[in-house]
């Protein structure tokens, strides 16, 4: 440690200069950087502007420039997070400088991407939050975006399942949208990549997650853009916020590698507690005897009493196992003035706790970027990945949903002679069996052209491509399928994603006076979005997987092409889309700052009648603190007021639905078949949103304490609606604009630097955000009309989006043991009826935020994260037959809570087979009721990391440079009131809509992963 | 200088390029490929026929592939149904309410199908050769869904004495509009309209598709269903005295690939390709796993004794306590819609109702006895025809067994003033009729639901 208290006392030396003579151009500059604290500063930019020199500085700190001539210089020296510095330095010789900067809590230099340019902090007069790579690679979460839960205000992230690689729900500043996606825009180095989770629909219960293939280690920042003045130069993408993802870059200086490795071990977060063998037959015979029978109940599936009293298989457990994860990064980064470089490339290997689930992904990156003459400059950014996922059935489909609902502790696993029982369910059966693969393969590549032909004006090109493709086989052998035949059943999906976009920019940047600037941006832009595949898949009967079998794979498709049965298209769901944007930043003085952007967006999901939306947004932003009366001010050091209003949009829904479209379907009787497939709507067109924000920044006390407080008012009007059809005539649903739907909130986000010593700080983030949610209008529809697929929500006027819809529980009567129900007016009733159910509940929470505390003691750091939400409800279907009519379902141990004789005070009614004893119920499924309705706050201990950062001689003497060791522990805590599992619930969804009206439903969804990682990152 | 013009220029021109191309109309007018419009899919006979293939192909995906079949069976008093839940729960306990998606797809394709034959009819000019024959295909789709729908949607013929209560939205165009219940007269009558045309476009073989032999012998069902008898006999009549069709001796053929001797009219399967029945496979198929419907002990009784062979039809080892049906224990097979048996039921009760033609109602019943019962029993030539009748009604509960025909028996026996049913309800009570699903019920206020309520 001695050492840094070397370096410490020579802070106040600022300037050495060795006068030596020197000839020209042989002089050089060297030196080191600083920080507050007096440690070297590694990745700093060293800047001469006027010789257009620059460098970065080394891991130790140090740079240096050669070619100097003898003079005196402005060196510029600019870091994230530091103030930016310009000082001036006379060069003679080999000159020494070393320069100490101070950390800019506020960030007011911090560059923010803002779509199609950057700006820094002080220019932003959008709402942007910013997230950095560290923080989205520090936690090993099925994919990427679900580390951005509690990081930002106005980001609300519910996490998918455990499932590896399976997809989070992200909303940014509530939900506008119905039936149209209300995703947001997701952009990565420019390109708006495909982010579409139901390319493969529902399949197996869960929606392949196209963003799974997206390496953490590659991301440099990723911006979320909430508001009209930030979101608004994506005209009618914009709507849902957009998330800029911005990947890493090659640096100035030496050359570095930089090697990480993770090792961890998962396992579920939550579990819903069972009862047992015996317990379950207890209950079915107090159902049996309560519903007026004698002797011994039914048992389901053939299953005899002794056999059952004499199994209590815990298929939970049968199904899952220690998770396992690792994961390597390596990248090299490089850079000249003239050249950089940034090549990376990875592993990792997700295998979650569920038994023969796995996500393992390679992936490549380059980023280069060449300037070779002051008026042209290129880059060229290539990512490559390839994520293979072994899937399991879950949910509905089977697998752990099958331990959780019908795979019940009386079956066995095998019969007594070995084989596996398979009267009923068995998951272990069938994971054993059935090979099940999904292989994703993206390509994100883009280049860009830069010409600067005159001063502060430059021209670019863009280009870019994202290819997916994704190949599932799904293989069952004839263990499963029983064919007469012998053989087993293949079933292959193919899909392949072509995503094509050109960019066009001008900007000119005109200074009128030193203290007065408009920067202006006009371009144009046109994207083409295409699938490839085979629409009606490919199956057959076989012996083995497509994936290894080629003869069976060209077999079936022959004999499918001979009955006219293969359906190949080229250019499925085909989308253009073209765009004309402009915008106008003016700022004076560092004070005042205006921006005027507009944008018009064309695409070919609209007809004639409205092919074209116009969307234009201004904002503008005063810098208070920069006025003379707080210039000088010892308390204040940032004071900023922002507002924006403009309008976005949303077409977020399928290609073609404007006129009556007919496909190939197949065939029958061995002729081809053509089906109508919608119901046309010529006048379809853009969702608009108009959103008004408002919001203060602040920094106080030498910027000890930081943050925002924001406001926001959206209204989304002409909300397309998917319903409203009648199915008498063949179809249930049409695209139609006709809703309205407010957003309304607040943010607060708060840095503090709580203790800062020598050797001990402490800093706090916290925010919260608040969203009021409320259907205006839905036109003539009804609201039992517009259903979030099968999750009992519905779309209420006055109410948010996804209303839970249900018949409100009074109670049980303590004399008869039957439940009591309130009628639509609010009257006791006994008898159950669907004609009851009112908005009862609500699946968006009413604050979501989080928490982080970071404590650093000399080389150790403990950085914590909870997140939480606050209010909402999670409506538990599953548990309509887990809790309600005795079935063959596995029944939660919370019914112990139930009446069982007169008298009794009890949250269950009495137990019965019988849907009949309740009055009025006519099936399980029917018994929609606030009985499963939960309050769905929660708080979790998102991240937990200590780490420790080796002393620098010491890993010298390692041959490494910044060697950081870490254990990170994931959603090691969770409190939560739901008796039902995991309280943070995405499910596997139907469709957009039904992502849109029922996150937080759950049904038999798989927890989340609670987990230890343990890693290593170095460079040298 | 001269160098940043040029630069400056070769950007314009980049920039224009890319302007240009966001510019141009064209290049958005582009809908989905794979996506055929309206103008394509029926610009001639061909697109013509391909819709009209597309309506059967919907018929059997969610309709007469197996779940028309299995929400019969489960509201008829075969199914030994106290330990089900969910939809098939809802069906057994004769209690439907507006949800349950098995009903929703079932209700909405049934309607699907007449969309698409209403489309075939809508655009018949473009057709040539086939233009008799695609009509008539159409018609018979339009009728025999019709048929099904109002059967389980609305109180049978004849539940009031005009039939003016309600029966089911009818649908005889493209047009979207809000469903309006039509009465069980108007629809009855569409059916029959619709049929007898049907009949004289129809040709007598058609390739697996629609005949005028399947038109005829489905009127023999619609009028008997309507306990008309004059024409149910002479409709039935018609079809088996035709020739074309001939009594299976072997019951196992009748779900059989090769196409069995004896149907009028099938779900076809196409082997690799496209499997019919696969409902039925899936709720009753027991040669491999417990099926999930199996039948009451009192069924089984229907059968077994030493003599009837169609013992068979029923699994009483494998699973010890449960009375699977073997019918559909096969990988693939055509799916008979309209069989011979069927007319010769029809035929025979008509004949019995009328006390008119015995002779050939004996021979009718003596031809299925003889199969059934390997020429150990059958009736006399001079059987009275209510010994007929009696006869008559006790094989086609045991012929059709699986089949999804007993409901209807209920139904039309009921009518007739006689419960039948062995779960005792009511032929008429209310629990017997689907109730509509919720989205046609939302799809306007003025929508007249089915009263809801048990039937014990």
């Amino acid at each position: 440690m001695r050492v840094f208290y070397l370096i410490k006392l020579c802070l106040p030396v600022l300037l050495l200069i060795t006068a030596l003579t020197a000839n020209a151009q042989t002089s050089s500059l060297a030196g080191k950087v600083l920080d507050e604290t007096g440690l070297p500063l590694p990745g700093a930019s060293i800047q001469i502007k006027s010789l257009g020199r620059t460098t970065a500085t080394n891991t130790d700190g140090t740079y240096k420039i050669t070619g100097l001539n003898n003079g005196p210089v402005t060196v510029t020296i600019s870091f994230i997070g530091y103030q930016t510095k310009d000082q001036s330095v006379t060069i003679n010789g080999s000159t020494t400088a070393n320069f100490d900067v101070k950390p800019d809590a506020q960030g007011l230099d911090e560059v923010v991407v803002v779509g199609y340019g950057t700006q820094t902090r002080r220019e932003v007069t959008g709402s942007i939050a910013k997230v950095s790579g560290e923080k989205i690679a520090a936690l090993p979460t099925p994919s990427f975006e679900a580390s951005l839960q509690g990081r930002a205000p106005g980001v609300q992230v519910t996490t998918g399942s455990g499932l590896a690689g399976s997809g989070s729900v992200i909303r940014v500043r509530g939900i506008g949208s119905i039936s149209a996606g209300g995703d947001p825009l997701y952009v990565v180095d420019g390109i708006p990549i495909t982010s579409d989770p139901f390319l493969n629909g529902n399949r197996g219960a869960m929606n392949q997650n196209p963003l799974a293939t997206i390496n953490s280690e590659d991301i440099e920042s990723i911006e979320i853009l909430k508001d009209a003045g930030a979101a608004g130069i994506y005209g009618s993408r914009g709507a849902n916020g957009v998330i800029l993802i911005t990947t890493k870059r090659g640096k100035s200086g030496t050359p570095t590698v930089n090697f990480s490795t993770k090792y961890g071990l998962s396992t579920y977060a939550n579990k819903p507690k069972f009862v047992s063998g015996a317990e379950w037959l207890a209950l079915r015979q107090e159902a049996w005897i309560n519903d007026g029978n004698t002797g011994l109940a039914t048992l389901p599936q053939g299953i005899t009493w002794a056999q059952a009293q004499n199994t209590n298989t815990d298929w939970f457990d049968e199904v899952t196992r220690i998770g396992k994860y690792n994961e390597q990064n390596i990248s090299l980064s490089q850079g000249t003035d003239k050249i950089k470089t940034y090549i990376a490339a990875n592993h990792d290997n997700n295998q979650s706790f569920l038994k023969g689930n796995s996500y393992e992904k390679y992936g490549f990156r380059t980023n280069i970027d060449i300037k070779p003459t002051d008026y042209f400059s290129t880059s060229i950014n290539v990512g490559y990945s390839q994520g293979t996922n072994q899937r399991v059935s879950a949910a509905w489909d089977g697998g752990i949903g099958d331990a959780m609902s019908v795979a019940l502790p009386i079956y066995p696993i095998f019969n007594e002679d070995g084989t596996y029982w398979k009267n009923g369910a068995n998951p272990v059966r069938t994971i054993n069996y059935m090979n099940w693969k999904s292989v994703d393969q993206r390509l994100l590549a883009g280049i860009t052209m830069e010409l600067k032909p005159f001063k502060n004006f430059t021209i670019k090109g863009i280009a870019n491509m994202d290819n997916l493709q994704v190949i599932e086989d799904k293989f069952s052998p004839n263990e499963l399928t029983g064919n007469q035949n012998g053989l087993g059943h293949a079933d292959r999906w193919d899909n392949r994603v072509l995503n094509r976009n050109f960019t066009g920019t001008a900007n000119y940047e005109i200074n009128f006076t030193k203290k007065s600037k408009l920067t202006l941006l006009a371009g144009a832009e046109a994207q083409n979005f295409e699938q490839n595949g085979y629409t009606s898949g490919i199956n057959g009967d076989t012996n083995g997987p497509f994936s290894k079998d080629k003869g069976a794979l060209y077999a079936a498709m022959q004999t499918m092409i001979n009955n006219k049965a293969l359906v190949y298209v080229n250019g499925l769901n085909r989308t253009t889309f073209a765009s004309l944007f402009a915008r106008a930043n003016y700022s004076y003085d560092n004070r005042y700052f205006l921006q005027v952007l507009a944008r018009r967006d064309g695409s070919s999901k609209f007809g004639t009648n409205h092919k074209y939306g116009f969307f234009p947004a201004v904002s503008a932003a005063w810098t208070i603190s920069q006025e003379n009366f707080l210039k000088e001010s010892t308390v204040v050091n940032n004071l900023k007021l922002r507002t924006s209003y403009g309008i976005t949009g949303n077409a977020n829904i399928p290609p073609g639905e404007y006129y009556s479209k007919f496909y190939n379907d197949g065939s029958y009787n061995g002729n081809g078949s053509v089906r109508p497939d919608n119901v046309e709507n010529p006048d379809l067109q853009w969702e608009q949103l108009k959103s008004f924000d408002a919001a203060i920044e602040f920094g106080f006390f030498n910027n000890r304490l930081s943050g925002e407080f924001a406001y926001y008012n959206k209204r989304t009007t002409k909300v397309l609606i998917n319903a409203g059809i009648s199915p008498s005539n063949g179809f249930l649903s049409a695209y139609q604009n006709v809703g309205e739907i407010l957003n309304q909130g607040l943010e607060l986000s708060l840095n503090s630097i709580n203790i800062k010593t020598k050797d001990f700080k402490w800093t706090t983030n916290f925010n919260i955000s608040q969203n009021y949610n409320e259907v205006v209008s839905i036109g003539t529809l009804s609201a039992d009309g517009i259903l979030g697929a099968t999750n009992d929500t519905r779309i209420v006027i006055g109410k948010p989006v996804g209303t839970n819809f249900l018949v409100r529980y009074k109670g049980v009567d303590p004399t008869d043991g039957l439940p009591i129900w309130l009628d639509k007016d609010g009257y006791e009733t006994k008898v159950f009826s669907l004609d009851n159910r009112v908005a009862v509940g609500k699946v968006i929470p009413d604050f979501v935020g989080g928490l982080g505390n970071t404590f650093s003691y000399k080389g150790f750091e403990l950085t914590s994260l909870f997140t939480f939400a606050i209010g909402g409800n999670i409506y538990d279907a599953s548990a309509k037959r887990q809790l309600g009519i005795v079935t063959d379902w596995n029944i939660r141990s919370d019914i112990s809570d139930r009446w069982q004789k007169p008298g009794d005070i009890a949250k269950f009614p009495r137990l019965t087979m019988n849907t009949s004893t309740y009055p009025g119920l006519s099936n399980e499924w029917n018994y929609n009721s606030t009985m499963f309705l939960y309050d769905a706050s929660f708080m979790r201990l998102r991240e937990l990391t200590l780490s420790y950062t080796l002393p620098a001689p010491f890993a010298k003497k390692l041959g490494m440079r910044n060697t950081r060791v870490f254990a990170t522990g994931m959603n090691l805590l969770t409190f939560t009131k739901y008796p039902g599992g995991d309280p943070e619930i995405a499910r596997d969804f139907d469709n957009p809509q039904d992502r849109n009206m029922s996150p937080n439903i759950s049904y038999l969804t798989t927890p989340q992963q609670k987990s230890v990682t343990f890693g290593l990152s170095t460079s040298f | 200088m001269k160098n940043n013009i040029k630069i400056f220029t070769t950007g314009i021109f980049l920039l224009t390029l890319i302007l240009g191309f966001a510019g141009c109309k064209d290049y958005l007018n582009a809908p989905p490929i794979d996506a055929i419009t309206k103008g394509d899919a029926l610009k001639d006979e061909a697109g013509v026929d391909a819709v009209m293939t597309a309506a059967y192909k919907k018929l059997n995906d969610n309709v007469l592939g197996g779940k028309y079949q299995v929400i019969s069976e489960l509201m008829g008093d075969n199914i030994q149904g106290n330990l089900l839940n969910g939809d098939f729960g809802e069906f057994y306990g004769r209690k439907s309410s507006v949800f349950g998606t098995y009903k929703k797809d079932f209700y909405l394709d049934t309607y699907q199908s007449i969309y698409r034959a209403n489309t075939v009819l809508e655009n018949l000019n473009v057709t040539a050769g086939r233009h008799d024959n695609l009509e008539g295909q159409a018609l018979f789709i339009r009728a025999l869904s019709h048929f099904i729908s109002v059967r389980l949607f609305a109180q049978p013929y004849g539940y009031t004495p005009d039939n003016s209560h309600l029966g089911v939205p009818l649908k005889l165009s493209t047009e979207i509009k809000p469903g309006v219940r039509a009465t069980v007269k108007q629809v009855y009558d569409q059916i029959i309209a619709d049929l007898k045309i049907a009949e004289t476009k129809l040709p007598g073989d058609n390739d697996g598709y629609a005949t005028s032999w399947a038109a005829k012998a489905l009127l023999a069902r619609v009028y008997f269903s309507m306990n008309d008898f004059t024409n149910a006999y002479s409709y039935s009549n018609a079809v088996i005295s035709s020739g074309k069709f001939q009594f299976e001796s072997d019951y196992s053929k009748r779900f059989s690939l090769g196409l069995s001797t004896e149907a009028i009219f099938s779900m076809v399967n196409a082997p690799n390709t496209y499997d019919a029945g696969g409902e039925l496979r899936g709720q009753f198929r027991s040669d491999f796993n417990l099926p999930t419907l199996r039948f009451t002990p009192a069924t089984y009784a229907l059968v077994n004794n030493s003599s009837d062979i169609r013992k068979v039809w029923f699994d009483v080892v494998k699973y010890p306590g449960e009375i699977p049906t073997t019918k559909y224990n096969k990988d693939r097979f055509s799916v008979p819609v309209l069989h011979l048996t069927e007319m010769k039921l029809i035929r025979a009760e008509s004949a019995a109702e009328l006390n008119n033609n015995l002779t050939i109602a004996v021979g009718d019943i003596n031809d299925i006895l003889n199969r059934a019962y390997a020429g150990t029993r059958n009736i006399p030539a001079n059987s009275s025809a209510a010994l007929i009748k009696t006869n008559v009604r006790l094989q086609r509960s045991i012929e059709m067994i699986a089949e999804g025909d007993r409901l209807y028996e209920i139904k039309r026996i009921g009518a007739k003033g006689e419960n039948v049913d062995r779960r005792g309800a009511v032929w008429n009570c209310p629990g017997l009729v689907l109730q509509f699903p919720q989205e046609e019920i939302t799809s306007d206020k003025n929508f007249i639901r089915n009263p809801e309520g048990g039937c014990n």
